[in-house]
């Protein structure tokens, strides 16, 4: 069940109706339900797997608790991470392995032939052992401590709103928030359901719209010149953000309903200055849970420049390797490291050669920066490392800017209402991130506004959505990008 | 305190879905396709009773003209056929007209039992789908109807709710709207699509298939959904007649569809009537299109045959003294009106073609090297020119009873007002 199919938009009115109709303490117990029931619609033994983590992580968490010894408490944590991490490994890279060991052997002159290995991935693996993983650490660490109710626990582990993409939640933020009361808070309702709407725009109008072009370019790229597969590379850039954003804001918007605040999980990040900027405001969650158990585990920056930027790349291409089993994924993140370490390697040079924080520095090194995000995202989108090198090659090569106004524009799965939709789209969406970046709350700002104002809003929002929305048999509305990690 | 927050959110709440309800509504009626609309739109109105009701596929929609039965007949009848309609659909569609109505007769078109499948599964099948469905109006008969013909699943109703809410399909319209969307109208025609065009079609391989020739349908669902139709019928004790029009039938359609009198003779309810035995169409002019779909002469034809043999079986009232029935005339002259300003530009056999079955005074003028062309006679023969006219030679110059002696320049038709005298329209340079 997605968040853009009818089954959602009537499983989570009746959810949210029940939740507020039943009594505070049967809550999380009807949301356990709710949320299990939401993710039996991916597949029962999807269902049995999730269950079945759920109670060892619980049971570990218990038990990293009440024993003493340093360890004990070591070899039970170890236990957690190998058992979740185990699972992610059998289900998303066992096959990736097989035939990187097959690929290594050949290059060594031995013939090996992997055995087939496909296994569906379970949808939401990857967050939700993430989860279970940094739960574990943080009862490990003494941070939080470890859930007593497996209600609670299994709420945190399955809720629907994040248990497919993510945000990826942590148990010191998210299991406090189940042990209090959540009352009804009708303008906590009405700002979640805003959130959704919004989230709704940047995925089916934005994300959807630009994958038509995007699919058509990169799905045949070799008959496109550079300025189609330039503006493709952006609008793959447009698309994923939107995508993500959108998803991560409904999920959100739909915790917001419940009484639940999930965390932040983008914070205008096109608009950063630098690589080690974006970071900060892309997929936070994520990246905030590399940043905490696998870079600074490993030494952060304690340990020297030398291991400093070799963390880096160690998480960089973990986060790589995170979003898929395949080369092209790992040379993304990968690609991403040596960003982050030539920005601390040229930082003295950068720093002399300063160009100040007026307008125009700012927009520029928010331009470079885009640019170098959007270069490696066409990693990430290709299917192969020599394919992405092959479409970039030929942005260089075969530059033509007349296709910006022969017609070719209208042949890329977009007809001049397309485009103009996409545009406005983008335009609004960028315009809400400069705003959001200078502080201005729009969600705030319209809920002062007297109802006939904000209903109007809310109206033309809807209509928007429904009408200009890639939605509907008319066109395959493609799946949320990120259901695939 | 909390409670009146709460009640005072849920009347907001409750206000704000009527809204978008509203909203949905109107954007839908903006942005969905107008088709369904524009045919059936005038049934579901509501407010007529109908005598008869015809359903079943293009066949049907293009072949049977309840205003021709009207003026000739005194019949009520309404034309729920539709293009490319399976007859799944077709049951479930008959199933919610006489949930409305209680007519005297139920015709259906069996083509479409020849089908092997509930519905097929192409983008065109399901656009047809919506030309079927989208202007019923929602109920749990058209749920039902959805859900059966899609083989709806509970746990994936996205298809089911496409269908209910065509705004699903059709929102991306935004940039095809036209005034017609704007301003919808419906059409007079009581549900009929008179095609006005003409394809000369080939003879139908009757000789080689007799009327007593049968085969095996060889359509379980199509057979299934037939004899669904009869029972639903005789369950409302309405008398049902299975039809086969004309159209360019093929040899081994023929002995299957013969087999279907043995089907309507299971039913004390059913009759059987097979129009391709009746020498009712001549398929060099009244075809529209290869696969023999009538044209407007061809449906002229079929309507008389059907009208005499209704009245010859039913005792239906007769509904020109009917005051409820006042407007239909007026419908009659728009529609006749929409036929004669076809003739601007039509080609010579295209022109005669749309004469027939009008009921019009015209002229006719035409050389006699026109008067060489096969179809050309035959449609002038229909027309009511006699034979020895014909064989006369020379150049033909011919006015219908009621037609003044007004000719246009080389060959021509003009059609005239039966009342007035005025000239409602021509087809000039016909050579």
């Amino acid at each position: 069940m997605s968040f853009q199919s009818l089954g959602f938009l009537l499983f989570f009115p009746c959810c949210c109706l029940v939740n507020y109709l039943l009594p505070q303490r049967a809550r999380n117990g009807w949301l356990l339900a709710a949320s299990y029931f939401f993710y039996l619609c991916c597949g029962v033994p999807f269902a049995a797997l999730l269950a079945a983590v759920t109670l060892v992580s619980y049971g570990l968490g218990r038990a990293l608790e009440t024993a003493r010894s340093l360890p004990a408490r070591r070899a039970l944590l170890a236990a957690g991470i190998v058992a979740a991490a185990g699972v992610l490994a059998v289900f998303k890279y066992a096959g990736f392995a097989l035939q990187a060991a097959a690929d290594l052997l050949h290059l060594l002159g031995f013939a090996f032939a992997p055995p087939a290995f496909s296994l569906v991935l379970p949808a939401g693996l990857s967050f939700f052992t993430f989860q279970v993983i940094a739960y574990l650490a943080d009862v490990y660490r003494g941070n939080i401590p470890a859930e007593h109710s497996l209600v609670r626990y299994g709420l945190f582990v399955s809720f629907f709103a994040h248990i497919l993409s993510g945000p990826i939640a942590r148990g010191g933020q998210l299991l406090p928030q189940l042990e209090k009361p959540r009352p009804f808070d009708a303008a906590g309702v009405r700002d979640g359901l805003l959130l959704m709407l919004w989230g709704y725009f940047e995925k089916l109008v934005i994300a959807d719209r630009a994958a038509l072009a995007v699919d058509t370019v990169f799905g045949d790229y070799a008959a496109f010149g550079g300025v189609e597969r330039l503006l493709a590379a952006v609008l793959y850039a447009v698309q994923l953000y939107a995508d993500f954003a959108g998803y991560s804001h409904i999920a959100l918007g739909a915790a917001g309903v419940l009484g639940i605040r999930l965390a932040d999980n983008f914070r205008q990040p096109y608009l950063a200055q630098t690589v080690r900027d974006f970071w900060g405001r892309w997929h936070i969650s994520l990246s905030g849970w590399l940043r905490d158990y696998i870079y600074i585990p490993l030494g952060g920056s304690r340990r020297g420049k030398l291991r400093q930027y070799l963390n880096l790349l160690v998480t960089f291409l973990v986060s790589g390797l995170w979003h898929g089993a395949a080369w092209h994924f790992v040379f993304w993140g990968g690609l991403h490291a040596v960003y982050q370490i030539a920005s601390r390697l040229t930082g003295p040079v950068r720093r002399r050669v300063n160009l100040g924080q007026g307008l125009l520095p700012r927009w520029t090194r928010r331009l470079v920066t885009f640019g170098l995000v959007t270069a490696a995202w066409v990693f990430f989108r290709a299917d192969s490392v020599h394919q992405a090198l092959s479409y970039l090659g030929g942005i260089a090569g075969w530059f033509d800017p007349w296709v910006l106004t022969d017609g070719t524009l209208l042949t890329l799965g977009l007809d001049g209402w397309g485009w103009s939709v996409l545009l406005c789209g983008v335009l609004v969406l960028f315009g809400v991130d400069c705003l959001h970046e200078r502080g201005v709350r729009l969600r705030s700002i319209l809920a002062r506004q007297p109802v006939v104002y904000r209903w109007i809003v809310y109206y033309a929002a809807a209509a928007a959505v429904l009408v200009f929305g890639v939605w509907g048999p008319g066109y395959a509305a493609a799946n949320f990008v990120y259901f695939q990690f | 305190m909390a409670e009146r927050g709460k009640g005072r959110f849920f009347v907001q709440a409750v206000c704000f879905l009527l809204g978008f309800f509203v909203l949905f509504a109107a954007l839908s009626r903006l942005l969905n396709d107008k088709m369904g609309l524009k045919y059936d739109g005038e049934f579901f109105s509501g407010g007529q009773q109908y005598q008869v009701l015809f359903f079943g596929s293009s066949h049907m929609f293009n072949g049977v003209l309840p205003l021709q039965l009207y003026r000739d007949y005194g019949i009520a009848g309404y034309n729920l056929g539709m293009t490319n309609e399976y007859p799944s659909t077709t049951y479930w569609r008959m199933q919610d007209a006489l949930n409305r109505q209680t007519p005297d007769l139920v015709v259906v078109d069996v083509y479409r039992a020849l089908a092997g499948d509930k519905i097929g599964q192409t983008d065109s099948d399901l656009a047809f789908l919506h030309n079927s469905m989208d202007s019923m109006p929602l109920s749990l008969t058209k749920v039902q109807a959805l859900a059966d013909i899609l083989d709806a699943k509970p746990w994936d109703m996205d298809q089911l709710f496409n269908f209910l809410f065509p705004l699903a399909q059709f929102h991306s319209r935004y940039n095809a709207l036209t005034e017609d969307d704007y301003h919808p109208y419906l059409m007079e025609t009581k549900g009929a699509m008179p095609l006005r065009v003409h394809h000369a079609g080939s003879a139908l391989p009757l000789d080689q298939v007799p009327a007593g020739q049968t085969a095996p349908l060889d359509s379980a669902v199509g057979e299934a959904y037939l004899r669904r139709m009869v029972e639903l019928c005789a369950e409302k004790e309405i008398p049902i007649l299975l039809l086969v029009l004309p159209y360019q039938a093929p040899a081994g359609e023929l002995a299957r569809l013969n087999s279907i009198a043995a089907l309507a003779d299971e039913y004390p309810n059913a009759s059987y009537l097979n129009l391709l035995y009746a020498d009712v169409v001549d398929p060099a002019t009244d075809f529209a299109d290869a696969e023999g779909h009538l044209n407007s002469a061809g449906a002229a034809k079929v309507t008389d045959f059907l009208g005499r043999w209704i009245c010859d079986r039913y005792s239906l009232a007769d509904c020109r003294q009917d005051p409820a029935f006042d407007g239909w005339q007026q419908n009659l002259l728009a529609v006749q009106r929409q036929q004669v300003n076809s003739l601007a530009g039509a080609d010579r056999v295209t022109a005669l073609m749309l004469l027939v079955g009008q009921d019009l005074p015209f002229t006719v003028q035409l050389s006699a090297a026109a008067l060489e062309d096969p179809a050309t006679l035959s449609l002038l023969e229909t027309l009511g020119v006699p034979e020895e006219t014909l064989a006369a030679g020379g150049t033909l110059c011919w006015q219908s009873p009621g037609a003044p002696a007004q000719f246009g320049s080389g060959d021509s038709i003009l059609v005239f007002d039966p009342q007035t005298g005025a000239e409602l329209g021509r087809a000039e340079q016909l050579g």
